[in-house]
This record gives C-alpha cells, sequence and structure tokens, in this order.
C-alpha cells in the first residue's frame, strides 16, 4: 500500500462564517502500480484532494501514509525529500519556470536533491527528450513550446527522478484533444512500463475509461470507489 | 714817546677789564670738570646703596618727633626704655635754641610754641628737672608766645595725657582732628568719610577723637558701637612694620589702643614701639619716616642719566627691590581704586600716593633688565602703576598726592593740611611718568592737566610745590613733566615761568628758596628766597635745561659752576637748609647728590661730553633663564607608549614629531620639590652619543628643556634612545639613577574612522556568513541562480535601480553629513589640540543666554603674575604670552595693513600648531626677524613672501625667517582669536620697538596631557577667578570651541542624521519593495521549487544569494552614486573637503548587502512559510 488515507478532512477558512470542507472524511487506500482517476464536478474538492495526497497541502485532520510514512508529523523538509523522491507532479497549467530551458526545468528535481545533478542522469533525462520526441526542444523556454511540448517536459519533470507515484491535476485540460490523447498515452505508457502509481483528475470521460479504479468525489466526499 | 705807548696801553688794558669784568671775574667750567664731578658724584651716590639694593636717607625733620616718642613711651609705660629716653632727652637739651625754645629745624633758627611745648612736656614727663637752665628759658619763650593754649592741637592733646591741659578738643579749628566717629560708618567716597582727609590726617584723627572719648570718659557706653569701629579701624591700619603712617599717627594710634585696652593690645603697641625704636638715631634723634621709594627712584633716575649702563646689576637690584615694594591691593584710598600705585617705602602698602608711583614708574622705564620674564614683569609694575595714576587723576586734571577727588571739592579757600587737592609738584612728576610710558601732550588726560597747570600758576609765573621748597620745586617740576610730554615750551605761561626762575638766581649762580614760616591751618609753608642750595640749583637748571638750552646757556651754566664748585671731595654736597616739605620742611641729606648728579648729566648730554662712569662696567646681570629652547619645532603623537611608561618616573618626557624625520625630545622635572641634583642624559643607543644632557638643578628646578633630534634618513625608521636620570630626592643621601629605553618610530598615518572600521568588519561577517551559508551547495545551484537572474532582466533590473538609488541617497546623505562633520572638526584642530587660550574679554560663543548678569569692574590684566599664576597649574607645559599688533606692513613697494603678533619664543614653538613649511621658526636672539604665515605670505601681496626677504613693518626692517604652510579650517579673526594664517610673528623682546604695551592681549597655554584639558581649563578659570575676583577674563581651547560650535550646528547636525536615517529608511523600504515584488512575482517558481521537493534551505540559497549577489553590485553602483551626490553637492556648497571614500565605499556595500537581505529575507520567509499549494495558486 502506496498512499493511506483515513479520514482526512480540509478545512477552509477555519473558525469562520464561510468555513467549508473542502475534503471530508475521505478515506482511501491505494496500492502500488494503480492508475487511478479521481472524477467529480467542479468544486468537488478533486484538487484539494489531490493536494493533500501529494503533501502539497495538510489535511486539517486525519490520518495520511504514504510508503507507510506518516505525513503528518513530518517537517518542511521531509515533506520536501518525499515530494522530490516519492512523487512527480504534473499540473494543468505546466508549471514550468519561464526563466529556464526545457532542459533545465526537467533537470530541476534533480537539481535541488540531495545529489543533485551528475552526468549520467543527465543523459537519462536528454534520453526521455528524445523518447517522448522533444530533442528538438532542449535548449528552449517555456514560451517557445506548444502546449503539449510544455506538458510533456513536464512529465519529464516529474519522471526524472524516479518517483513512485505520479500525480497529474487535470493533466490535458489545457490541450487539443489531439494532444491529449497524446499527453495521457504517455502516461499510460509510465504506469505500464515502469509500474508507477499513477493518479490523475481529469474531466474527460475517454480518458476516465482509462483508469484502473476510478474515485468519484462529490462535495469532498468519495462517493464512489470502483475498481475496472 | 714811550710814556704815551705805555699809557695807552694801560688805557686799553683798563677799557678792556672793564668792559669784560667776567673773563677775569671766572674761568669757565671744562667738560674734564664736569666729567670728573659726575664720576665722583655718581660713584659717591652708588656708596649709598644699600646691601638690598635701596636708597634711604636718614631724613632730619625737628625736634617735635623725638618728643613726640618720649610722650608716648611714657605714657605707654614702656619697659626697658630709660637708657633711650634719657640719650634723647639729651638731645633736645642740648639742641634747645637760643632763643630758649626748639624750632622747625634741628638746631638755629625760630623757635616755634609749638614745638616748644611738646619738647618741655617730654622733658618734664621724663624725670628731667624743671628747674634747670633749659626747661626754665623753654618755660619763658612758651609763656612770652601765648602758652600752651597756643600749641596745635595734638600738643594739646599730649598734655591733656597728663591732665597738664583740659580739653583740648574745644579749641578752635581743632574739629577736623577730632572727627565724629560715626563718620566710619560713611562710605569711602562720602565727603564727610575719614577718606576726604588726608592719609596722615585720617590715621591722627580717628586715634585722637578715641583718646577724646576716653579722656572725656562719658557717654563710652553709647558711643560704644562707634568706638568698636574705631578700635577695628586702628588694627588693621596698623602697617606690616608696626607703624601707622607716621611717628605722629603711630604715637596716637598706640595711645588710643592702650586706653581702649592696654592688655588686649599690648601685641599692637610693642609692635609699634619697635617701629619707632628702629627709626631712632644713636644719639636719641627720633625721625618721622623712611623714605625708600623716594630715595631709589631719584637715585635710578640720576645714576642713569649719568650714563650708568640701564642693564647695570646695582640698579637692577634697586630696581627689582622697588618692582617688589609696589602696593598689591589698592590701598585705603578713596575707593575701589586699582592696585598698582606705590607709596613711600615697601611696608606703606595702605597709601600708594602720585608722586612716588610716578617717580618709580620714571626710574623703571629708564632701565632695562636682561632677563625677558623681569623685564617683563617690570613693564607690568609699570603698567600697572600707570593705571594707577590715570585712575587718580582729579576731575580738575592735577594729580593729588593720596586721593583723587570728583569736582565737587572747591579748593578755592586755601586747604586744609589735611586735604588733598591737586598739586604742581606730583602733577609735573606725573607728566614726565606719562611722558615716560609714551604718553603725549595729545592725549586727552594731559590736556587736562595743562588747563589745571595754566589755572594753578600764580601771578609771579611760578607753582607752589606741596613736597618740597617750594616755588622753585614745584615750578622745575611742572616745566619739566611739559617738556617731557612734549608741550610747546615757547607758551607764554611757560616763558613767565622761566623768567620767574631765571630772576630768582642768587649771584653766585645757585638758587634757593627757603622756609618762612607755615601755615598751621592751611598747611602751607611761607618761603622766601636765600641762600643757594644744590639741589634747588638743580631744580632750576633741570628746568631750564628742558625748556631753551641754548637760550639760557648762561644761566644754566652759572649753575653747573655752582654745582661743581660747591662738590666735596667725596663727590657729594653738603649744606646746612631744609628744602623738603612733609608738611613740615625737612632735610633730606641725598636730595644734594642725586639732584645734583641729575643735573650735571643733563648738562653733559647737552654739551656732548662723552661720561666714561666707571660704573657703567659694573658687572650685567647675567640671565639665568634664557634660552632654554635648544631648537623649535613643535608638536605630539608619535610615541605616546613611551611617554606613559616613563610617566611612573619623576621626570615626564615627551616626544614631539616636528617634520618629516624630525622630532622634538621634551623633558620635565615634575617633581621639582622633591628632587635635588637631577642630571638628566640622553644617548643614540646606536652610536651611544649624548643627544643631550641637562643639569635641572641650576636651572632652579623650574623648566623643561627640549631637544630637537632627527632620523639620519627617509629609510631610518627607528631610532633607540637611552634617557638616564640620575638624582637625589630630598631628604635621602643616596643617589639614584633611572634609565630607560625609548624606542622611536614613525608612524604612517591610514585615515580611517572608527565608523568605516565597524562597517567593514560589519561586512565581512557578512561576507563570512554567506560564505558558510554557500559552502556546501553545488554550483549548479549557483549557475542556475544566475541563469534564472540573467534571464528576466527587467526584473534584474528594476530592483537593481532601487537598490542603487536608496544606497545612493543613503551613502551620499550620511557621509555628505559626515563631511560637514569632518569639516568643521578640522577647522577647528587647527586650533590645536591641548591649547587653552586666555583672553582678557568675555569671548561668549555659546548659544545659550549669558548667565550671570552682573557687571564686573575691569578686564583681567595678562600679565607676569598670570603667566607664573598659569605655570604653576598642574598640567601646564608651557606658557606663552602674546602680545597683539596692527600695523602698516610694506613688501617691495606694496602696503597693507596686518596683523602682528609677538610672542614668547621660549614657548612659541610648542603653542604654534603651525608647521613650518619653509626657512625656521623663529629663535631667541634672532633679533628682528619674522615668521610669516601662508595667507600673508601668498595672499597680503602681489608677490609671495619668501624666506630672507625684508619686510617693513611699521618703520621698520624686518627679516622674513620662515614661512609656515597654510592650516586648515577658519579663517580671519574673532576678538582676539586669530587663525595663524593671517599673523605674522615676531619676537616678543621686540615689541617695545614698536609699540609701548606692558601687558598681553593674549595667553596661551600648552597643556602636557591633552586628555585633561578640559580639567585644566577648569582649574585655570578657578585659580583666576580667585586670584583676581571680578575681572573679565575668557579662556578658549579647542573642544570648548568644537562643542560650542557644534552647539550651534546641532540643529544642522539633526536635520543632517534626520535625512541620512530617512534615507536609510526609505530605500530600505524600496529595497523590501522589490524585494516583495520580485518575491511576489516569483511565487509560482518557489511553488515549483517547493513541488519538485526543494529542501527549504535550498530555495532560500538560491533567493539569497540572488539578492546578495544584486546587493553587491547594486552597493558598488551606489557608491558611486553616492559619491557623485556628495561631490555634486560639495561643489555647489564650494566645500573642498575630500570626500572619505573607504567610508562611502564601506557603507554603500554595507547598505547593499546588510539592507537588501534585512529586507529581502523577510518577504522569502514569510513566502515560504506558506503551504506550496498556497505558492503555486
Amino acid at each position: 500500500m502506496i498512499i493511506k488515507a483515513r479520514n482526512i478532512s480540509k478545512i477552509y477558512n477555519q473558525n469562520s462564517e464561510t468555513e467549508f470542507f473542502g475534503v471530508r472524511d475521505v478515506s482511501l487506500e491505494i496500492e502500488k502500480g494503480e492508475l487511478i482517476a479521481i472524477v467529480g464536478p467542479s468544486g468537488a474538492g478533486k484538487t484539494t484532494l489531490f493536494n493533500m495526497l501529494g503533501t502539497l497541502d495538510t489535511p486539517t485532520f486525519g490520518q495520511l501514509k504514504i510508503k507507510d510514512k506518516n505525513v503528518l508529523s513530518m517537517d518542511y523538509n521531509e515533506k520536501s525529500k518525499l515530494r522530490n523522491e516519492v512523487i512527480g507532479f504534473i499540473f494543468q497549467q505546466f508549471r514550468l519556470i519561464p526563466t529556464l530551458s526545457a532542459l533545465d526545468n526537467a533537470l530541476l528535481p534533480l537539481l535541488v536533491s540531495e545529489s543533485g545533478i551528475d552526468l549520467p542522469k543527465k543523459e537519462n533525462v536528454i534520453q526521455l527528450f528524445h523518447k517522448y520526441g522533444l530533442k528538438n526542444q532542449l535548449n528552449k523556454y517555456p514560451g517557445k513550446l506548444s502546449g503539449g511540448e510544455q506538458q510533456r517536459v513536464a512529465i519529464i519533470r516529474a519522471l526524472v527522478n524516479e518517483p513512485d507515484i505520479i500525480l497529474a491535476d487535470e493533466p490535458t485540460g489545457s490541450l487539443d484533444s489531439k494532444m491529449s490523447e497524446f499527453v495521457f498515452d504517455t502516461l499510460q505508457q509510465i504506469h505500464e512500463e515502469d509500474g508507477k502509481t499513477v493518479i490523475y483528475i481529469t474531466h474527460n470521460m475517454n480518458l476516465v475509461k482509462k483508469a484502473s479504479r476510478i474515485i468519484k468525489i462529490e462535495d469532498g466526499s468519495v462517493v464512489s470507489d470502483e475498481t475496472c | 714817546m714811550f710814556k704815551k705807548v705805555i699809557s695807552f696801553s694801560l688805557i686799553i688794558i683798563f677799557v678792556v677789564l672793564l668792559v669784560n669784568p667776567v673773563t677775569a671775574n671766572a674761568a669757565p667750567v671744562t667738560e674734564e670738570q664736569i666729567e670728573d664731578s659726575i664720576v665722583k658724584a655718581a660713584n659717591y651716590l652708588m656708596s649709598l646703596q644699600t646691601d638690598r639694593g635701596l636708597w634711604q636717607a636718614g631724613i632730619r625733620i625737628n625736634p617735635r618727633e623725638t618728643a613726640y616718642f618720649m610722650v608716648t613711651a611714657k605714657y605707654l609705660q614702656i619697659e626697658d626704655m630709660e637708657n633711650d629716653l634719657q640719650t634723647s632727652a639729651k638731645w633736645l637739651l642740648e639742641h634747645i635754641n637760643k632763643d630758649g625754645g626748639w624750632g622747625f629745624f634741628d638746631e638755629g633758627g625760630k623757635s616755634d610754641i609749638s614745638i616748644t611745648a611738646i619738647v618741655r612736656l617730654a622733658l618734664i614727663v621724663n624725670g628731667v628737672d624743671e628747674g634747670c637752665e633749659e626747661l626754665k628759658k623753654s618755660a619763658v619763650f612758651v609763656e612770652n608766645n601765648g602758652g600752651i593754649k597756643n600749641s596745635d592741637i595734638f600738643c594739646k592733646t599730649f598734655y591733656s595725657l597728663f591732665d597738664l591741659y583740659e580739653e583740648p578738643w574745644e579749641s578752635p579749628n581743632s574739629e577736623i582732628f577730632f572727627p565724629d566717629l560715626s563718620i566710619l560708618y560713611l562710605d569711602n567716597t562720602d565727603e564727610h568719610s575719614t577718606y576726604s582727609s588726608m592719609a596722615w590726617g585720617r590715621e591722627a584723627g580717628i586715634a585722637m577723637s578715641v583718646i577724646k572719648e576716653y579722656k572725656k570718659r562719658e557717654n563710652l557706653h553709647i558711643k560704644a558701637q562707634e568706638l568698636n569701629l574705631a578700635e577695628q579701624w586702628m588694627v588693621s591700619h596698623q602697617l606690616e612694620d608696626g607703624c601707622w603712617y607716621t611717628l605722629l599717627g603711630t604715637c596716637l594710634n598706640m595711645i588710643a589702643l592702650y586706653e581702649i585696652d592696654s592688655v588686649k593690645h599690648a601685641p599692637r603697641i610693642s609692635k609699634g614701639m619697635k617701629w619707632i625704636n628702629s627709626n631712632r638715631d644713636p644719639d636719641g634723634y627720633q625721625k618721622r619716616f623712611v623714605l625708600s621709594v623716594w630715595d631709589t627712584s631719584f637715585a635710578i633716575s640720576a645714576l642713569r642719566k649719568s650714563n650708568i649702563d640701564s642693564s647695570a646689576e646695582s640698579l637692577l637690584k634697586a630696581a627689582t627691590w622697588i618692582m617688589n615694594a609696589q602696593t598689591q591691593g589698592g590701598g585705603y584710598n578713596w575707593s575701589n581704586v586699582p592696585s598698582g600705585g606705590w607709596s613711600y617705602n615697601e611696608y606703606n602698602i595702605l597709601y600708594p600716593d602720585n608722586d612716588d608711583t610716578a617717580l618709580a614708574i620714571t626710574a623703571l622705564n629708564d632701565l632695562h633688565f636682561t632677563s625677558y620674564s623681569t623685564e617683563y614683569k617690570k613693564r607690568m609694575a609699570i603698567e600697572k602703576g600707570k593705571e594707577w595714576l590715570l585712575y587718580m587723576q582729579n576731575d580738575d586734571g592735577g594729580w593729588g598726592t593720596f586721593e583723587r577727588f570728583n569736582g565737587d571739592k572747591d579748593y578755592k579757600a586755601p586747604p586744609e593740611s589735611t586735604e588733598d587737592p591737586s598739586v604742581a609738584d606730583v602733577t609735573g612728576h606725573v607728566l614726565t611718568a606719562l611722558a615716560s610710558c609714551g604718553y603725549t601732550v595729545d592725549d586727552q588726560v594731559v590736556q587736562n592737566c595743562i588747563e589745571y597747570i595754566k589755572k594753578d600758576q600764580n601771578d609771579q609765573g611760578a607753582w607752589y610745590g606741596r613736597w618740597g621748597l617750594c616755588y622753585l620745586y614745584g615750578t622745575s617740576c611742572i616745566l619739566q613733566g611739559l617738556s617731557d610730554i612734549g608741550y610747546d615750551m615757547t607758551d607764554e605761561f611757560v616763558v613767565k615761568a622761566v623768567d620767574w626762575i631765571i630772576a630768582q638766581q642768587n649771584n653766585d649762580g645757585g638758587w634757593g628758596e627757603h622756609f618762612a614760616w607755615w601755615s598751621e591751618k592751611n598747611g602751607i609753608t611761607f618761603t622766601k628766597m636765600g641762600p643757594s642750595t644744590p639741589e634747588q640749583t638743580a631744580w632750576a637748571i633741570m628746568a631750564l635745561m628742558k625748556v631753551d638750552s641754548d637760550k639760557y646757556m648762561n644761566e644754566i651754566e652759572e649753575g653747573i659752576k655752582y654745582l661743581i664748585e660747591n662738590q666735596e671731595e667725596y663727590g657729594g654736597w653738603e649744606h646746612p637748609y631744609y628744602t623738603v616739605l612733609g608738611l613740615n620742611p625737612y632735610k633730606n641729606p641725598y636730595y644734594p647728590h642725586y639732584f645734583s648728579l641729575a643735573a650735571l648729566s643733563d648738562y653733559a648730554k647737552i654739551k656732548g661730553i662723552a661720561i666714561n662712569t666707571p660704573a657703567e662696567n659694573g658687572e650685567l646681570r647675567t640671565d639665568q633663564e634664557t634660552n632654554l629652547m635648544i631648537d623649535k619645532f613643535s608638536y605630539e603623537d608619535v610615541a605616546e607608549d613611551a611617554i606613559s611608561s616613563i610617566k611612573k618616573g619623576v621626570l615626564n618626557f615627551s616626544f614631539e614629531e616636528t617634520g618629516k624625520n624630525k622630532f622634538l625630545l621634551g623633558l620635565y622635572n615634575n617633581s621639582k620639590d622633591e628632587l635635588e641634583d637631577v642630571i638628566v642624559t640622553v644617548y643614540d643607543e646606536s652610536n651611544n652619543d649624548i643627544l643631550v644632557a641637562y643639569d635641572f638643578e641650576t636651572l632652579k628646578g623650574e623648566e623643561r628643556i627640549s631637544k630637537s633630534l632627527s632620523f639620519s634618513s627617509e629609510k631610518e625608521n627607528q631610532k633607540n634612545l637611552k634617557i638616564v636620570s640620575t638624582y637625589t630626592a630630598r631628604g635621602e643621601k643616596r643617589e639614584i639613577s633611572d634609565s630607560y629605553q625609548v624606542t622611536l618610530t614613525k608612524e604612517r598615518n591610514v585615515d580611517i574612522s572608527a565608523s568605516t572600521i565597524i562597517i567593514i568588519v560589519i561586512i565581512v561577517l557578512l561576507c563570512v556568513c554567506l560564505f558558510i551559508i554557500f559552502k556546501n551547495t553545488n554550483k549548479q545551484l549557483i549557475k542556475f541562480t544566475f541563469k534564472n537572474l540573467g534571464r528576466n532582466r527587467s526584473r534584474t533590473i528594476l530592483t537593481f535601480i532601487g537598490i542603487v538609488i536608496g544606497i545612493s541617497a543613503t551613502a551620499g546623505s550620511i557621509s555628505l553629513g559626515q563631511a560637514f562633520d569632518q569639516k568643521l572638526r578640522k577647522d577647528f584642530e587647527s586650533f590645536g589640540a591641548g591649547r587653552i587660550i586666555v583672553l582678557p574679554e568675555k569671548v561668549d560663543i555659546s548659544v545659550s543666554p549669558p548667565t550671570q548678569t552682573f557687571e564686573k569692574s575691569a578686564s583681567l590684566r595678562l600679565d607676569d603674575d598670570v603667566v607664573d599664576e598659569l605655570k604653576k597649574i598642574e598640567n601646564v607645559k608651557s606658557v606663552c604670552p602674546v602680545i597683539n599688533y596692527e600695523t602698516t606692513v610694506t613688501f617691495k613697494g606694496e602696503s597693507t595693513n596686518c596683523f602682528i603678533q609677538f610672542v614668547d619664543l621660549d614657548t612659541f614653538h610648542q603653542m604654534t600648531p603651525l608647521k613650518i613649511d619653509k626657512g625656521s621658526v623663529l629663535e631667541k636672539g634672532d633679533g628682528l626677524t619674522a615668521n610669516v604665515g601662508y595667507d600673508i605670505s601668498t595672499k597680503a601681496f602681489s608677490e609671495t613672501i619668501e624666506v630672507g626677504d625684508k619686510l617693513k613693518i611699521g618703520n621698520l626692517e624686518v627679516n622674513t625667517k620662515g614661512v609656515f604652510k597654510e592650516t586648515d579650517g577658519l579663517s580671519g579673526r574673532i576678538e582676539s582669536i586669530v587663525t595663524p594664517n593671517i599673523v605674522i610673528y615676531l619676537p616678543l623682546e621686540m615689541v617695545n620697538k614698536f609699540v609701548s604695551k606692558d601687558y598681553y592681549d593674549v595667553i596661551e597655554v600648552k597643556v602636557i596631557d591633552k586628555n585633561k584639558t578640559k580639567a585644566t581649563d577648569e582649574k585655570i578659570n578657578n585659580i583666576l577667578e580667585d586670584k583676581y575676583p571680578n575681572r573679565i577674563f575668557s579662556t578658549v581651547y579647542t573642544e570648548k570651541l568644537q562643542s560650542t560650535v557644534s552647539e550651534i550646528l546641532y540643529q544642522f547636525d539633526l536635520i543632517i542624521s534626520f535625512i541620512g536615517v530617512f534615507c536609510l529608511l526609505v530605500s530600505g523600504i524600496g529595497i523590501m519593495n522589490m524585494v516583495i515584488v520580485n518575491i511576489t512575482e516569483r511565487r509560482q517558481e518557489i511553488g515549483i521549487m517547493m513541488a519538485v521537493g526543494a529542501p527549504y534551505k535550498t530555495i532560500m540559497k538560491t533567493l539569497i544569494l540572488e539578492l546578495t549577489f544584486l546587493g553587491i553590485i547594486g552597493g558598488i553602483a551606489g557608491f558611486v552614486g553616492g559619491l557623485l551626490v556628495v561631490l555634486i553637492t560639495q561643489y555647489i556648497a564650494q566645500i573642498l573637503t575630500v570626500p572619505n571614500f573607504a567610508f562611502i565605499f564601506s557603507l554603500s556595500l554595507f547598505l547593499g548587502i546588510a539592507i537588501v537581505l534585512f529586507f529581502g529575507v523577510i518577504p522569502i520567509k514569510k513566502a515560504l512559510k506558506k503551504e506550496p499549494i498556497e505558492a503555486l495558486r
């Protein structure tokens, strides 16, 4: 079990009149190698859940274990390390640093990791660029890349540290259908080839269908959790 | 035919003899005779000088004094006086006149009822048999002359003591001698106060009234308070030698005190008696007073005229004695008299008089001390005396004797003998004295005086002299005084006076005027012309020589002839006549000596006869104080350590760097009282040369010594000295030898202020911190950071500009404020550290309103006394008196008015904060040479003054010996504080060539320990306030000036620092703003970094690295910007201070790094505190 969440809740605007639950008492158990789609209407709490699972946000209460480690008792740097080594993020808005080249962006997790960048790792990354058809875009800045290309750079960035979990928040939300398919194929490929746990949020029913497990969220709570 | 020839010849011879009787009559006086006479007279007069250096004639007055003594001694029942009284009685009995009484002269002449009566009393009460011939005869004389009731009031009073006369106070016209004691309550200046009567009358009067009260024995208890006042008065008026002004005063006061309480006042009475005894000749003759100041002054003047050197030892000894005899307090005169008059002898400190003061001044002005400090002391004594005389001038323009009176007092009626109006003889002497001080007929004082003189002349053309017989004396004094002061001697009234004098010449060529009778009431002596006397002849011809020696040569030569013919073989003159007046006529046996000598010498001068007085070559005073300075360089700061290590010893050492390779070694014997036989030797260790060896004992232990030493070359950086001092501590026999090793090292000055150092230290610390932070950071991260920076140019540039502007503004304003501050400081440093200036005026430079409102009476007279006081003060190194002077200076045909300071060369080099540029500093014995300030050298004239150039200062040519470097700072002068740049310095010894100024304008004091300047200043103030109460003066020193000025500039400073802080804040906020914008703008980036798992530190590092880089670059740019701000402002404000580059640079860098970090880290930290998702959102 790679992720184990028990009764995690996120309360926004706590102790004020506008207090509301972003996520309420969600319990999940995610096994290694699962391909999970999180679905639900807008504002249902998908992203909140996603952020909490990716340690980008902290549950107001509840328990969260990733790789058997209690995330809630971790300090900043432990969480950073966890994210750096175990989790790769893919965002709808790509989240590339505009002042860095595609390669530098992809290398960022390595750069900030304890081990840093060494030549073989860099070679590896360049290999990935080749693999995802970006060999000509290595030194281009994000502004010069198309959305699909940017998202692929983001995927490479998510992969460079060979994480166990890939978290993707509407990875294809900003892409046209063709590019969406390509990007999702890439994700699926990662899941299948490397056996990584991939959790993604999407509104695209086509993509939902490809998941091995579909978690449906409404009003902050899991309304259905089906394994296909 | 032969007969005819013979008879013709006889007729011719006869006719020739008849026509020209003079040739047959007298041979003219030859030059040899004159010279011989003068030499003899001078030698004789010199022989009369006492061991103490003064002249003191044995005065003969009349038998009355002897009688007073005898009566008093008897009445007071003084023990062990039998022999003395008998001797005196014997003298009196032997000196009875033929007419059966005693008179105004020792012997001969007519007798006087008062004198006869008192002598009789003296003899009778002392047990002389009344049946003896003399007393019988005198009883008849008294009876024939109206009895005791016709005698004077003192005589009657003495009779009443023995109950031989009743109620003397009821006698007519006696009120003045029995004043109501309530006058003691009156203010000195009151018209009826006891001070309105002449000194002698006042001293007698109070005692007389006390005697009266005790004789009357009425109402003693009612008058107790007044009597008590009188008692106090009498006690306090006894002089140090025991006397009350005169013999009569002494007798009366002793009796009065005896009446009050004979036991209580026994010590005073015995002291008075001691004085009386000491003034009695062995034959029993009692003297009235001794007039040593008077005699000594006249003797000095006469001897000086006889061509004895102005620095002859004997004369200087006499002058020193006179100087010491000057009264220090104002005396019991009228009121608030300044101190500085002379009285007639050294003990009489209560009654300085104009006559003695004038004579003393004239005599002192005739002499010149070789010792500078004594000469200076002398001049100060003269100055004080002169001030006194000027104060004492009566409103009618003349001078009285003891008092000054305002115009209210009307002397049209003949004055009483106790009154003190202006008199001609004193006025004449004062004019002569003022002339010797440089006064001329143009001065207002003199103008007023001439009015008086004209008014006082009698119908015949003569003036009445009160203290000499009488018209000859007064007229001579006036004519000499007028001539000395430069009055036109052809004026009508002068001619009238001269005619009168000439008309009085006797056939023997001399002049003589003699006592006829004495008006008791008016105190006027009536005289008649009679046999010639040498002194009166001398008075007449001295006056004639002053008026017109050519015109009256005949009369003068006849007088000279009379003098020479009457000179005794031993060189002096003798005659039986009384020529002096002290209310009664008296005889001063020295009068003929010194006046004749003076007259003969004047004549010799007119005739151009060179007199080679043997005494001229008498030993000159050797001057032990001269020139202790071996070299003249000054200044400080070389070996502070060395000094402190040596200070534990009894000697103080100082080292002052005096030039590039020179320094001045100073040695001070700090404990002169404890040490004996101090010998200090300084060796140069490298070659064991003795650099300086000094024996403090020969210097009377009072001085410092100094020696200029130099490094042999530029390269020599060190000099090792060995200082050995050998001394014996007082009370110990054993000799102690201390030796000190001193190493002098040249110092290289790097001008870094403390603030700069602190800032640099902070920068270094920051850099160390940064280094530690980034030590383990991989290079890629740094590369990454710079890549990032380089990519986002606009953001970087904006942040950078914000930083640069902030830093420029802050660094600029702070260093600008600092520049102003430094400039001010520098300005006042040029004034010289450790230098205190004493000014005889109030220099009020403080901004606070004056706290004291009362008026002090007069400025402090900066004289040698003050200098001596200052020298005594602890921590005072040297004291340099300065006289200011302003005159026209001509250089190569151009003239301009310049400021000149005469400086004491002993200490000048230590005082001046100046450094010599060209030539060398003035040294003693240079004569008329000058050092000129920079501005004088370069700007005063169109051509630059170089060393060796001749300047014409006033009328004298002066050689330029050195030119000073320019001093920074203020230029010009505030009252007596003058910037050295605009000064011409001349030696103080030369001052009298330019100006007759006998006091200093400024005294500069240099302290040993500069850190104690403030304490020393306070001490100076306290001591001067103490010694010279209510005198205006002020002291100024660097820190005081600085503090007062910074007080003034406080607001300016406040604004500057406010602007500095404001700039710091604004730029800080600006920088923070830029950083916040930066951080906000890159929130996403930070979020991404977080998301990809960058540790806190890593994000921090990248951001800080970025900011630091911006800060450093911004700091450097800010330095340039700040420098520009400073330079532009300075250019506009015309301030030429070199900006402190180090300070601005380090400040900029500090601001760059510190502010950027301080204001940058806050938003960074804030951003990092959030959840990553918030950064990403």
